[in-house]
């Protein structure tokens, strides 16, 4: 069975493409075939927007990527063209391609979740991929939501301040590891495009006009249905105000109320995770209860002290890195789940976690 | 200085024919005519005079190298 | 195709950038779509949601990148794929330093860089294939030495030429100046990430400089008439370049394929005003910008450091104010920084490497007798120069301003062919930079009692006939035929880039209106006046040309007679550098008097 990893990140220069890299490598060292994509543009000499140096990906021979074709000329790599998809980006159609002689390339993959989706299809059904890693961009992470789980790359180029860099990926960690609602539930709901009201969890009593929760009229259209249901499914987006806003007027009738939501990335791409998960804490100590109906785990945390200073004299921007250490103990502490530097020591563990999941067939 | 002088990026030039019997009046007459509307740092570019009078191209700098250009205000 | 009718909504999220959002409204409307703009003040979130109740099919969205911008951008992308719409509508992202790559990393359809027209916008919305480069190649840089091969027609100047380049790789090859040290230093300075090392290479450099530069660098103090400029002055004129690349759209001077490259040049003294100038230049159709800097800075030993302003004639020479100027340029233009004279050749010719100049200017012959810089010193300074300028694969052009001297041009000419056959030995590309204009030596003569025309295009007729090399014509053009009356003046310049354009010439440097106005700064609406006579004259022309009398073919042949004749007098005489002191290139009663800066100072390795 097939596995696919995304490396998301919280902000650019957080070391996405290092900890791609990073893997990449150890699942060379272990003889096993991969498959890579990207939903940016990562493997350019000079990042984009500071101009300072950023990693190129090796690859190896024998491993399939998919990448748009204006990439192609830029790398090192020897690669034979397996096959044209009807994908088009800003840097030309996407290709599947072979490695056929080690080398350095550039990956630029589908940037939205539907393309990237038909694109892991092709990888693993058609081209027989075992593991693919679909290397982030800056801080989008919402096509990540068709990956098995992801590993978020986080760090100084974040926030400065150690603490603050804490208290987000624990918010982080917690709202990607919202449970998964009852499976009668999912059946019920995950055809579902726009805001349903049920009753007992089980008929749908409303449909309302939109997907997504953006303005007070939509929170309005459901509080005068508040008598009538019980379990409120949101399919799509649902802004950090609005959920507030929910909060505000439902404080009182959350009690044995369930709010159901399509993934973890749907609330988290609309505001910031603390306030979300704030929100959501009010949410259940006022008796009501939070479900998604498909889970996005996070795998593991990497951390980069690194971050771009702006020096204003020279009018470009020049490296500067927080206390390694302490990131890496700070951030063992609060988040009970493996967190690695990937340039201070080695990526053994993230490897380990990979085999297992990828034996168990689960992630 | 108004509002519409600052957004100026260096000159004001202003080009007309001045009616007088010599190349002198009319450069007098330039320097004259920028004073009255108010310009400090005053050139004549260029001076012709035929007959009926002088054509003339004046220049008043509103901006020179190196000082606080009003049009590069935040 | 039928036509599709396209709902299209355009999202300033930023307020600079609604007069370009507001121009492709005006496009689209145009061409039959519904074009729906939406106020600067909306959150991401609206946008959204207007995006939802309008039922869109495409978004066009604006914004300046600077840093965390991007996670703005990126932020936006993800809220669309979250509310579902990501796979219905195609999003656009237009905006300062936005290119297709960075498009691709923040998840947008495309990406629209400075110099995005209407037309292309309105191709994206229709969905005709984005090919940013095709599109955007409008205006893009031009290499000026593409296609030439450097060989010699005339075999036995070739020869001459050998001998005497020979001669001076030999001579400098054991010797060294202060210059070329401090060359070597400021790279040091510039590498290293230590500022302890880099104070010390400092202090190492000071003491290799003219008391005026060595009191900067060991008490601070600045020069007369110059000040550092403040950061809110710096932080001003970022804000005003964004706001002016925004709104970019650049005319195109030329009409017929054969038309030159136009370069003008500029040195305010003051890196604001001149980068003021560029721009607009920039806008009215410039290809090229060429940077002079203060008289005093070429007969000074060292250069300052930091942002500096200057309140006469020419900017000052730093890295900062240099990289200033070069990040404010726009990508199409060709930045040329000149080092053709002075006791600072070798680190200018470093810095408009290391910062990214496409050109510069290198010429001994002129800068020793005509530039005020010792014959001697300058040689050895400029072989070290052209290395560097190889290094960095910019091409130089090697100019014969010695003819304003008085200097006949068929000697500026031996001078100049000497110093791009050095350049072309030690790997450079250098570019033929004649006179093209009215001459002391034409004025004793009378070759231009006539016209204009004849003379200038035996000048090119002659280098056309000695070698395969660009020639970019200087500098300005029409120099001495131009008056105070700026329609004189722009009609000159006109003329003569007709005349460059109808000799096939690869490029010309072209004067503003005020060229013969002496009493103040050259003001900006000066300069688009040229520009635009420019312009129409090459309209005017097209594909026709200038058709020269039969003097032009005479004096193209004297005057090669005359280069060989001087050539082979200075192989005769067996020493170039002593050649230039006995005025073999140039003399005394010709005007041109070998220059006494840094006379003495070359050091035996």
């Amino acid at each position: 069975m097939a596995f696919i990893i995304g490396a998301a990140g919280t902000a650019k220069n957080t070391g996405k493409t290092t900890t791609t890299s990073a893997i990449l490598e150890e699942l060379y060292k272990n003889k096993v075939s991969v498959g890579i994509t990207s939903i940016g543009y990562d493997g350019e000499e000079i990042d984009n927007i500071t101009g300072l140096p950023k990693p190129r990906l090796l690859l190896k021979k024998g491993s399939i990527a998919a990448t748009a074709k204006k990439c192609l000329d830029s790398g090192t790599a020897e690669f034979q063209i397996l096959e044209s998809t009807d994908i088009i980006t800003p840097l030309g159609r996407i290709v599947i391609i072979k490695i056929i002689k080690d080398g350095l390339a550039v990956i630029a993959g589908p940037n939205k979740s539907g393309e990237l989706k038909s694109v892991l299809d092709l990888l693993t059904k058609k081209f027989g991929v075992n593991i693919v890693i679909v290397d982030g961009a800056l801080n989008r992470i919402a096509p990540m939501v068709v990956t098995d789980c992801i590993i978020l790359a986080t760090g100084a180029a974040r926030n400065t301040n150690i603490k603050e860099l804490v208290n987000e990926t624990r918010a982080y960690y917690e709202l990607f590891n919202l449970s998964e609602a009852k499976i009668e539930e999912k059946r019920l709901l995950s055809e579902q495009t726009r805001i349903c009201l049920l009753k007992k969890g089980r008929s749908i009593v409303k449909t309302l006009e939109y997907g997504s929760l953006l303005d007070k009229k939509d929170v309005e259209k459901i509080l005068w249905h508040l008598e009538e249901f019980d379990l409120l499914y949101i399919p799509a987006l649902i802004s950090e105000n609005m959920l507030s806003e929910l909060n505000r007027n439902m404080r009182n009738t959350w009690q044995n109320r369930t709010l159901i939501i399509k993934d973890p990335i749907k609330i988290i791409a609309g505001g910031n995770p603390e306030n979300i998960l704030y929100e959501i804490k009010i949410l259940i100590n006022c008796g009501g209860r939070i479900n998604v109906i498909k889970k996005l785990p996070i795998l593991a945390v990497s951390v980069n002290p690194f971050y771009p200073i702006y020096n204003f004299e020279r009018n470009n921007y020049e490296a500067g890195f927080v206390d390694a250490k302490e990131l890496l103990a700070s951030m063992r502490q609060a988040i009970p789940i493996p967190v690695v530097d990937v340039k201070m020591e080695g990526t053994d563990l993230l490897l380990s976690l990979i085999k297992a999941n990828l034996k168990g067939g689960k992630c | 200085m108004s509002k519409a002088m600052e957004r100026i990026m260096d000159a004001v030039d202003l080009e007309t024919f001045i009616v007088c019997k010599d190349e002198e009046e009319g450069k007098k007459l330039s320097i004259q005519l920028m004073d009255e509307l108010g310009f400090k740092d005053v050139n004549i570019v260029f001076c012709q005079h035929q007959g009926p009078g002088a054509r003339v191209r004046l220049r008043g700098y509103v901006y020179k190298p190196g000082d606080r250009y009003g049009w590069l205000k935040n | 195709m039928s036509f599709e009718r396209k709902k299209v909504l355009l999202a300033p999220l930023d307020p600079v950038h609604d007069i370009g959002l507001k121009m492709i409204k005006r496009g689209l409307e145009r061409a039959g779509h519904d074009a729906l703009l939406l106020p600067p003040d909306y959150s991401q979130e609206e946008i959204i949601k207007a995006i939802i109740d309008n039922n869109v099919d495409v978004v066009l969205i604006s914004r300046t990148l600077g840093y965390g911008v991007a996670e703005i951008l990126g932020r936006f992308v993800d809220l669309a794929e979250a509310a579902g719409i990501r796979d219905k509508v195609k999003i656009g992202i237009g905006g300062m330093a936005i290119r297709p790559e960075l498009a691709a990393e923040l998840g947008f359809d495309a990406g629209f860089g400075p110099g995005t027209t209407v037309e292309e916008a309105v191709a994206f919305v229709e969905g005709r294939e984005y090919v940013p480069d095709e599109i955007r190649g409008k205006k893009a840089k031009k290499d000026i030495t593409r296609g030439y091969d450097y060989s010699f027609k005339n075999k036995s100047i070739e020869q001459l030429l050998d001998k005497i380049v020979d001669g001076i790789i030999d001579y400098v090859s054991d010797k060294t100046t202060s210059a070329i040290q401090r060359a070597e230093l400021r790279r040091q300075i510039l590498k290293t990430s230590n500022e302890s090392e880099r104070q010390s290479l400092r202090l190492e450099y000071a003491k290799l400089c003219d008391k005026i530069v060595k009191d900067f660098y060991e008490a601070g103090k600045y020069r007369e008439k110059t000040r550092p400029l403040l950061p809110e002055e710096l932080k001003a004129l970022e804000t005003y370049v964004n706001e002016t690349n925004s709104r970019m759209n650049p005319l195109k001077l030329q009409h017929a394929d054969k038309n030159p490259l136009v370069f003008i040049q500029y040195g305010t003294g003051c890196p604001f005003m001149d980068i003021a100038h560029i721009k607009s230049c920039e806008a009215w159709g410039a290809d090229g910008a060429v940077h002079f800097d203060p008289s005093w800075g070429a007969r000074t030993e060292g250069f300052f450091e930091g942002y500096i302003t200057h309140e006469e004639d020419g900017s000052v020479i730093t890295y900062e104010n240099l990289k200033r100027i070069k990040d404010s340029l726009s990508p199409f233009t060709l930045w040329q920084v000149r080092a053709h004279r002075g006791l600072n050749t070798p680190e200018t010719v470093l810095l408009a490497g290391i910062i990214g100049a496409d050109l510069t200017k290198i010429n001994i012959a002129y800068g020793s007798l005509g530039g005020g810089t010792d014959p001697e010193r300058l040689t050895v300074d400029a072989v070290c120069a052209i290395k560097y300028a190889a290094e960095f694969n910019m091409p130089f052009d090697v100019v014969t301003n010695e003819e304003l001297c008085g200097v006949p041009a068929y000697k500026a000419f031996a001078g100049m062919l000497i110093v791009s056959k050095l350049g072309l030995r030690l790997g450079g590309k250098p570019i033929l930079q004649p006179l093209f204009c009215y001459s002391p030596e034409v004025m004793v003569s009378g070759q231009m009692q006539d016209n204009y025309v004849d003379f200038n295009a035996a000048k090119i007729l002659c280098l056309r006939n000695i070698v395969n090399a660009p020639i970019w014509c200087g500098a300005p053009i029409g120099f001495l035929t131009q008056t105070e009356d700026r329609v004189q003046s722009s009609l000159m310049t006109a003329l003569h880039a007709s005349l460059a354009s109808s000799l096939g010439v690869d490029g010309i440097s072209i004067a503003s209106a005020d060229e013969a106005f002496s009493g103040g700064p050259i003001s900006v609406a000066a300069r688009i006046d040229t520009l635009k006579a420019t312009q129409s004259a090459f309209r005017f022309f097209g594909k026709s040309g200038i058709v020269p009398t039969d003097s032009a073919e005479k004096w193209a042949y004297e005057i090669e007679r005359g280069i060989e004749n001087v050539l082979e007098s200075i192989v005769q005489n067996g020493n170039f550098i002593d050649a230039l002191y006995k005025g073999l290139l140039g003399s005394r009663e010709e005007g041109a008097y070998p220059g006494r800066a840094g006379r003495g100072t070359v050091i035996k390795k």
